[in-house]
C-alpha cells in the first residue's frame, strides 16, 4: 500500500509518519485476518494526504459524498496503509447504542454483556468504519460521543468504563448530495474532522481502469471513463436517478466482457439494470450507444 | 401521445449528453421513419452546441426564416454541420464511425438514387455516399455545392456561418437555380432582425389614499400626536384597501396586529400582513379595482381548471401515483414491533426458560418506528412572476394536495403575494376541509413575492398543528422580489433592495430557521432554468426541479418519500 501511495506522490513525511505508526502499534496475530486487503486503490492525491494528516493526529474521520465517490474504498485503503484491523459497522433506522457498544446477553447462568463492534475495536485499536452514519437516528447513538471526542472512553451503565486504545480511530462515511439526505445532527458532526469527497475525476477513472484492466487498450479504457462521466452528468442532471451510475457495475461488467461476454450485454447487466424504470433504461442505453459500438468483441477491447 | 412524449423526451436526452450541458431546451429533434429519437442524428445536434457557437447558428436560422427556400437552405446546413461535426467528434468517440455509416445506410435504403429530382436529396445522397466510402456520380452544381458544404473540421462558427452566407449568394440568387429544382427565391433576405423589447412587469401602486397635512400646528407635541393618528388613519385606509381588493381578512384587526408584531421584525420591520381566505365584500359594487380583481380571480380560476382537464388523465394518474407512493412510504415507516431475542432488555419472568429448556431467547428487542404524525402545509408563490404558469402551479399544487388527502394526511393550502408593505396570505383550505383541494384553482397571481416573511409567516401558523412531524412543501419560483427593502442595519434608515442576493440570502435565512425548528421545508421549483442555483441557495438539497408535467408525480414522491423516511 504504502508502494502505491509514493507512486501516487503522496507527501514523503507522511509516508514516513505512517511507518512510524506501523512499527509503534502492534497487531495482536489473530486480529491481522481483519487488515483489509483492498481491491481497488483510491485515487486522489490530495484527499489521500488530508485524510492521513487527520488519522495521524488522532482525530477521527467523516467522508462526505455522493454515491459513487470512493468513501469506503477510501476507509478500507487507509486500514490498510496504517495496516490496522477494520470493523465494519453499518447503520441504518434501528441502530442504537446496544447494537453498537454491547448489550445484555445471558450466558451460562448469568447475564453478561456482550461485545458490540465499537467496543470491540476501541479496545483492539482498530479502525471503525461507520457507513452511513446519517441513517442512524441521532438521538439513539448519542452514547458514542464519549467514544468520538477527547474522552476517548466507553461508558456503558452497569458496567467499567473503557478507555480507547490509543490507535482506535473511526471513519464515517455519509451519504450527502441529493434531494432529502438526512442530515447528521451537530453534536455528532463536530466529533469529526470532514472532509468532502468529490467525484472521482476522468483521469483518475482511467488510471483505475488501467489498473484493473492492464489488458485493456488505451482506446477502449477512454470510452469507458468516458461512459461513466455521461452518465454521472444526466444523473447530476436529474433526468436519470442515481441507480445506473454505478462505478462498481461497469468494473464488474468489463470483467464480464473479458470473459468474453459482448460489450453491449455485459453493460445492461452492470449499468442499464440497475434501474428498474424502462424509460431510464431507453436513456442509458442511449448513452452506452454513443460510446460503444453494438457488436463490439473481446478482441477489440483487450490487447490478449 | 405517451410515447410521442417519451421519444422526445429521449431525443433531448441524447443531445444533452452530446453536448455535455443540460441547461438548455434543444429547438430542434431528429426522429427515424417510426418516429424513434434517432441517436445519429440527435448526438450531432447536441455536438454542434457543444463544439460551435450555437447562438450565431441560431441568428442564421432566424435570418433565414425570412427566405423562400429557408427549409432547403436548414437541411444543407445541417448537412454540412453534420460533416465537420463528426470530424470532430470521432476523436472522442470513435463509436461515431459505425453509428455514421449505418445511419449513412439508412438514409440511402430509404431513397432511390436515380429518380431524384430535387437538388437537396442529390447533394444528401452523395454526401452519405461519400460518408460509406463511394464515389457517387453528381451533376455539376451538386458536386460544387457539395464540395463547398463539406466544412472542415478545423473551421469556426463565423468562418462555417461565413461559406453558408456564400453558398447562399453565389449558388441560390436569382435564376441560378435551375427550374427543375424548384421554383424561384421571391423575398430578398432581411439580414436584420428587430431585438425584442423586453417588458418587464412593474407592481403596481395601485392606492391613492389622500394624506397631507392640512394645518400647519405651531406645537410641537400636537404635530406628534397629528403625525400618530395620520400613520394610524394610514394605516387603517390601507388595510380597508387590502380587505376590499383580496377580500375580507379572516382574523380579527387586533389578532392580525398583534402576529404582525411577531413577524414583522428584523428584516421585515414596517411590513403588514393579511390573511384572507378571498372571499370579499358585499358592497364592492363602488370600486372598481375590487371589481376588476373579483373578475379576474373568476376568469383565472375557470382557466385553471380548464387547463387541469385537458390533461385529465395524466393528471388523475399523476395523482394515483403520488397517492402510492406516499402511502408506501408510510406503510414502510409505521412498523412497531418487537421481538424476542438473545440479547436486548432482560426479561426476568422468562429466565426460568433458560434453565429448565435451554430457551437462550430471554429478551426482548424492540424495533421501533413511530407511526406518523404528520401535517403537510402548501404554499404556492402567488407573485406575478408566475403569471404565465399560473394553470400549471394550481394543477401541481391540487395533485399534491389530492393525493396527501387522499393518505389521509391534513393538508393546508395558501397561496402569498405582496403588495405595497402587505403580505398577503390567501388561504385556500384548512386541515380538516378534506372536501375542498378544489379551491387551489382560485389561484391568482399578482403583485410581488416577499419569500422570508411568507415562510415565516407560515411557519408560525404550522405552529397552531398539533403533528409532531410538519412538511412545508412551497411551490415557488425562487425569486424573492418585493418593492419594500430591508433595512441594511438596525440603525440606518438605508434600505437595500429586496431582489437578488439580498431577497435570496433573507429567505435562505428564513428556511433555515424553519429547519431548525423541525420543520421539513421542501421546494417545488417552478421557475426558468436560470434562477435554479438561487432556488439552491435557498432551498439546499430539498428542490425539485420539475422539466416534464408526466415526471411530475415521480420526482414529488422521491421528495416527500425522502422526507417521511427521514422522520
Amino acid at each position: 500500500m504504502l508502494d502505491f501511495l509514493r507512486e501516487e506522490e503522496i507527501n514523503e513525511n507522511l509516508i514516513d509518519e505512517i511507518e512510524q505508526f506501523r512499527k509503534y502499534y502492534n497487531v495482536k496475530p489473530d486480529l491481522r485476518y481483519r487488515i483489509p486487503n483492498p481491491k481497488y486503490n483510491y485515487y486522489g492525491k490530495d484527499i489521500w494526504e488530508e485524510a492521513i494528516t487527520v488519522l495521524l493526529c488522532g482525530e477521527n474521520l467523516l467522508l462526505v459524498g455522493p454515491k459513487a465517490t470512493g468513501k469506503n474504498v477510501l476507509a478500507e485503503n487507509l486500514a490498510a496503509a496504517f495496516q490496522r484491523p477494520i470493523w465494519n459497522i453499518s447503520f441504518h433506522v434501528n441502530t442504537d447504542s446496544s447494537s453498537l457498544i454491547g448489550t445484555d446477553t445471558f450466558k451460562n447462568g448469568e447475564v453478561v454483556l456482550r461485545h458490540g463492534p465499537i467496543y470491540e475495536c476501541a479496545i483492539y485499536g482498530g479502525f471503525g468504519v461507520l457507513d452511513e452514519i446519517n441513517m442512524a437516528k441521532n438521538e439513539s447513538i448519542a452514547l458514542l460521543h464519549a467514544t468520538l471526542d477527547f474522552r476517548r472512553i466507553i461508558d456503558i451503565p452497569g458496567y467499567e468504563k473503557i478507555p480507547l486504545d490509543d490507535a482506535t480511530r473511526f471513519i464515517a462515511t455519509m451519504n450527502y448530495g441529493y434531494a432529502g439526505t438526512r442530515e447528521l445532527n451537530e453534536a455528532l458532526a463536530s466529533r469529526f474532522m470532514v472532509i468532502q469527497m468529490p467525484s472521482i475525476s476522468f483521469a483518475n477513472l482511467k488510471k483505475l481502469l488501467r489498473r484493473e484492466f492492464p489488458n485493456m487498450k488505451e482506446e477502449y479504457i477512454e470510452q469507458f471513463a468516458g461512459l461513466f462521466k455521461d452518465i454521472q452528468k444526466k444523473s447530476e442532471s436529474s433526468e436519470i436517478s442515481t441507480k445506473p451510475l454505478d462505478l462498481r457495475g461497469l468494473i464488474s461488467s468489463i470483467h464480464l466482457m473479458d470473459k468474453g461476454l459482448d460489450a453491449f450485454k455485459a453493460l445492461q447487466m452492470g449499468i442499464t439494470n440497475k434501474s428498474f424504470d424502462s424509460f431510464e433504461q431507453q436513456l442509458v442505453e442511449d448513452v452506452i450507444r454513443l460510446r460503444i459500438p453494438e457488436k463490439l468483441k473481446r478482441g477489440e477491447i483487450f490487447t490478449d | 401521445m405517451e410515447t410521442e412524449n417519451k421519444e422526445k423526451e429521449r431525443a433531448f436526452n441524447i443531445i444533452w449528453n452530446a453536448s455535455g450541458e443540460y441547461s438548455f431546451k434543444p429547438e430542434i429533434e431528429a426522429y427515424d421513419e417510426n418516429g424513434k429519437a434517432d441517436i445519429y442524428l440527435n448526438y450531432i445536434i447536441g455536438a454542434v452546441h457543444k463544439y460551435y457557437d450555437y447562438s450565431l447558428l441560431e441568428n442564421f436560422f432566424n435570418d433565414l426564416k425570412e427566405d423562400a427556400y429557408q427549409e432547403l437552405l436548414k437541411s444543407l446546413t445541417w448537412i454540412g454541420l453534420e460533416n465537420c461535426t463528426y470530424e470532430r467528434g470521432k476523436v472522442e468517440r470513435p463509436v461515431l464511425e459505425s453509428l455514421r455509416q449505418s445511419y449513412s445506410k439508412k438514409i440511402l435504403s430509404g431513397c432511390d438514387a436515380a429518380s431524384t429530382n430535387y437538388l437537396f436529396d442529390e447533394i444528401r445522397i452523395a454526401h452519405f455516399k461519400k460518408a460509406l466510402g463511394e464515389n457517387p456520380k453528381m451533376t455539376g452544381l451538386a458536386s460544387k455545392i457539395l464540395n463547398e458544404l463539406e466544412f472542415d473540421k478545423s473551421m469556426s462558427t463565423e468562418q462555417i456561418i461565413r461559406r453558408l452566407n456564400k453558398i447562399i449568394r453565389v449558388y441560390f440568387r436569382f435564376g441560378l437555380i435551375p427550374s427543375s429544382y424548384g421554383g424561384k427565391r421571391k423575398i430578398p433576405r432581411r439580414r436584420h432582425i428587430i431585438p425584442f423589447l423586453r417588458l418587464f412587469k412593474i407592481a403596481s401602486y395601485k392606492y391613492s389614499g389622500e394624506i397631507s397635512f392640512k394645518k400647519k400646528e405651531s406645537r410641537f407635541s400636537k404635530l406628534i400626536s397629528n403625525w400618530f393618528k395620520l400613520i394610524e388613519l394610514r394605516d387603517k385606509r390601507q388595510r380597508e384597501y387590502m380587505q376590499k381588493l383580496y377580500g375580507i381578512s379572516i382574523l380579527p384587526e387586533s389578532q392580525t396586529k398583534a402576529i404582525e408584531q411577531v413577524l414583522c421584525t428584523g428584516n421585515h420591520k414596517n411590513c403588514h400582513m393579511h390573511f384572507t381566505c378571498g372571499q370579499f365584500e358585499d358592497n364592492i359594487i363602488n370600486n372598481r379595482d375590487a371589481i376588476y380583481h373579483r373578475d379576474a380571480v373568476i376568469r383565472q380560476r375557470e382557466k385553471n381548471k380548464e387547463h387541469y382537464k385537458k390533461d385529465l388523465a395524466r393528471n388523475n394518474n399523476s395523482i394515483s401515483r403520488l397517492t402510492n407512493e406516499i402511502k408506501n412510504a408510510i406503510l414502510a415507516n409505521s412498523e412497531s414491533y418487537s421481538i424476542r431475542s438473545e440479547f436486548g432488555k432482560f426479561m426476568a419472568e422468562r429466565v426460568w426458560r433458560n434453565f429448565y429448556l435451554n430457551d437462550n431467547k430471554i429478551f426482548i428487542k424492540n424495533l421501533k418506528d413511530d407511526i406518523k404524525n404528520l401535517s403537510v402545509d402548501i404554499m404556492l408563490d402567488a407573485s406575478s412572476s408566475q403569471a404565465n404558469r399560473q394553470e400549471i402551479i394550481a394543477s401541481e399544487g391540487y395533485i399534491i394536495a389530492e393525493s396527501l388527502t387522499r393518505c389521509r394526511i391534513p393538508v393546508k393550502i395558501y397561496s402569498f403575494f405582496s403588495e405595497k408593505s402587505y403580505t398577503i396570505i390567501n388561504l385556500f383550505r384548512d386541515y380538516d376541509e378534506t372536501d375542498k383541494n378544489d379551491r387551489i384553482f382560485n389561484y391568482y397571481s399578482t403583485g410581488c413575492n416577499r419569500d422570508g416573511l411568507a415562510i415565516r409567516a407560515a411557519l408560525h401558523m404550522m405552529k397552531d398543528s398539533e403533528s409532531e412531524h410538519k412538511i412545508l412543501i412551497i411551490l415557488s419560483d425562487g425569486v424573492p422580489n418585493d418593492t419594500q427593502g430591508i433595512p441594511k442595519n438596525e440603525s440606518s434608515r438605508i434600505r437595500c433592495d429586496y431582489i437578488g442576493t439580498c431577497g435570496v440570502n433573507d429567505t435562505a435565512m428564513e428556511v433555515r430557521k424553519g429547519r431548525q425548528d423541525g420543520v421539513s421545508i421542501l421546494c417545488v421549483f417552478t421557475g426558468l432554468d436560470e434562477d435554479i442555483p438561487d432556488a439552491r441557495r435557498i432551498y439546499g438539497c430539498d428542490l425539485a426541479c420539475i422539466k416534464s408535467p408526466k415526471r411530475f408525480a415521480d420526482i414529488v414522491g422521491v421528495l416527500i418519500q425522502n422526507e417521511l423516511n427521514n422522520m
